[in-house]
């Protein structure tokens, strides 16, 4: 049974009186110990989506399962121990920290709220949290702005590790940091992963990061799934025109070879095109995309693509 | 080729901090220079300094920047607003700062051209359009009466464009103008950069922390670190044999760089520790974090070696162990 399973989750806003469907029905599974990678460009929906996984924006429908509890249908009280299970990584550890809060504070909170009424063994805790994401014991008593971006970082990771969870949502956890510090980062993540046993649903728009850190990669466009890869498949042979586009982008991966760069912008999710969601500025476009939205066809194990000319 | 931009041993200070010290470099015509290096690398501030927009606080001195044949350290603030806008341009990261919310775009364009070209109101607005369209804004007639908060990020970036080339700049600094874009919105808006380069035959001084930008863009390369320059060579020379230990550290930390590579395979190499601070301590601002030391690396900053063609790295004993050891070092 898959530690998290999302079937057919839908996460729309209202604004203005017009429906913008951020998340517009997405299913997908992540195995206990794996990392699904979840790529992307601003708009795309896959921040919505990370944060109605947790339930921190309301999902408008589908199933969210953690070994095949429904989350979605629990009332707040009955949530807790699940959340407990399901934790985030933020990108901005600044924004995401209190800054009135001792780190002490910030890490002994939540075991205090999951019931931990013992004082010492909350401070022990904290300690040890803060040992295995490198930061010495005497950070409790110190605030946030106390540290550079990467120790933040290193604080944002030790709070979603001091509840013990199965899987971190990790949202850009290492966008907002120089590229020196990124590694330590997905070292310590990767570290983390491995001792206790964690899965990851790694958003991030940055592919070269999410190629080294993902087993399985989810492509999200304008609310939807547009390709799904194993590492082994995906970044050797992408099948739907925008992960090809989304690859060749990369800056560096071409050399200037002169290989024309994708047009057009990503459009609001507020006018979806109709058909499929990419046809506007897809170089494969037909006829046939301007009518009929293709669905995700599966053409190998963890492999599916949702393209009416992708050569499966 | 002709030497556009020269600089020698330009430093900034703070009251308590010397972000960028005895930085040094050319730019010939026509060229594209990328600076590259992290968060508190100086490289953001060598940019305003150029431009003569440093903060209050800050004091700038320099041995020499000559552009175009002229002082600048000589020119008068009121002979170099001339110039700046006009022969020397620039572009920032976030456009909706540096744009002005409450004027239409074409407007904004036609500004530059009324003043710096001495435009009549009429001719300023056609050529606004004319520009817009050169930086391939669609539609841009209509365009052109549209507010900054109208158009996407990607389209806001190309007005920051039309307004800084308007006047035909012979150099434009372009502080990290892709950072805030989405990848395939990055790469129209370097090959935009590009093309108009060529078109418009004019240098540009690219300001990135982005390796990948500096591969697929730049003639050449500067590494700042902590404000000196550790290492200058060509791109393939700097991403394929970094010669500087702090250079090899962030090859070796990028995923980008080491396509392929999976946390299956391993950790990555990391850069231990953080970036000090810039206070202008005595010997090499890397020494903290380096593999590599000896005692000198902390008494004293390591001069600038030519290595090979075209290639300046500041680090004598990466330059010994290659000596020593016959080949590079590899990491």
């Amino acid at each position: 049974m898959a530690t998290l399973s999302v079937s057919d989750l839908h996460t729309h806003y209202r604004q203005r009186g017009a429906t913008l469907r951020a998340v517009d029905g997405v299913s997908f599974t992540v195995e206990a110990g794996e990392t699904v990678g979840l790529v992307g460009e601003s708009g795309c929906g896959k921040s919505t989506l990370g944060k109605s996984l947790l339930r921190l924006i309301e999902p408008t429908s589908g199933r969210i399962e953690i070994d095949g509890t429904d989350m979605g249908r629990l009332l707040p009280k009955a949530l807790a121990p699940i959340r407990r299970r399901l934790q985030m990584v933020f990108q901005d550890p600044f924004g995401s920290l209190n800054p009135r809060h001792t780190v002490g504070e910030i890490l002994t909170g939540p075991l205090q709220v999951h019931g931990l009424r013992d004082r010492r063994a909350r401070q022990q805790r904290a300690i040890a949290m803060l040992d295995r994401v490198g930061l010495p014991a005497a950070s409790l008593t110190r605030y946030p702005h106390e540290f550079s971006g990467g120790q933040r970082q290193r604080l944002g990771i030790a709070r979603a590790l001091i509840l013990e969870p199965d899987i971190i949502v990790c949202d850009e956890p290492v966008s907002a940091l120089d590229l020196s510090i990124q590694a330590q980062i997905l070292n310590l993540l990767g570290a983390a992963k491995a001792e206790l046993g964690l899965s990851y649903l790694f958003i991030s728009h940055d592919l070269s990061v999410v190629r080294y850190v993902a087993d399985r990669i989810l492509v999200m466009y304008l609310g939807r799934i547009v390709e799904t890869g194993t590492h082994q498949s995906l970044w050797a042979q992408p099948r739907h025109p925008y992960t090809r586009a989304l690859i060749d982008a990369v800056p560096g991966a071409g050399q200037g070879t002169g290989r024309a760069h994708l047009g057009g912008e990503l459009p609001s999710a507020r006018q979806r095109p109709a058909g499929c969601r990419f046809h506007a500025r897809c170089p494969l476009a037909t006829e046939q995309c301007e009518r009929e939205e293709p669905t995700l066809r599966s053409f190998a194990p963890d492999s599916a693509v949702a393209c009416h000319h992708a050569e499966l | 080729m002709t030497v556009l931009l020269d600089v020698r041993d330009l430093s900034i200070s703070f009251p308590n901090a010397r972000p960028v010290q005895e930085l040094s470099f050319t730019i010939e015509e026509g060229e594209t220079l990328a600076i590259v290096g992290e968060s508190g690398s100086g490289k953001s501030l060598t940019a305003l300094a150029l431009l003569r927009l440093l903060p209050r606080t800050a004091q700038m001195s320099a041995g020499r920047v000559r552009f175009a044949g002229r002082d600048l350290l000589a020119l008068s603030e009121r002979e170099f607003r001339k110039l700046r806008g006009r022969d020397l341009a620039m572009i920032f990261q976030e456009p909706m700062t540096a744009l002005n919310p409450v004027l239409p775009i074409g407007a904004q364009v036609a500004e530059v051209l009324r003043l710096h070209l001495g435009l009549s109101r009429k001719a300023a607005a056609r050529r606004a359009v004319e520009v817009l369209d050169l930086v391939r804004i669609p539609d841009p007639a209509r365009r052109a009466t549209a507010y900054p908060h109208q158009l996407s990020g990607g389209q806001r970036q190309r007005v920051m464009i039309a307004i800084a080339v308007a006047a035909h700049p012979s150099l434009l600094v372009a502080d990290e103008p892709t950072t805030a874009l989405d990848v395939t919105i990055q790469a129209q808006i370097l090959d935009l950069l590009a093309q108009l380069r060529r078109d418009l035959s004019m240098a540009l001084l690219l300001i990135t922390h982005d390796l990948g930008v500096v591969a697929e863009w730049a003639d050449r390369v500067i590494a700042l670190y902590a404000g000196r320059k550790v290492e200058e060579a060509r791109p393939e020379q700097l991403l394929g044999t970094p010669r500087h230990p702090y250079t090899q550290g962030l090859m070796a930390a990028s995923p980008r760089q080491r396509v392929g590579y999976h946390y299956t395979d391993g950790p990555l190499i990391e850069i231990p520790g953080h970036i000090g601070s810039a206070a202008g301590e005595a010997g090499c601002p890397f020494a903290p974090r380096c593999g590599f030391t000896e005692p000198s690396c902390r008494t004293s900053m390591p001069p600038l070696l030519a290595r090979e063609e075209g290639r300046l790295v500041a680090c004598p004993v990466t330059a010994a162990r290659e000596i020593s050891h016959g080949h590079a070092v590899g990491l």
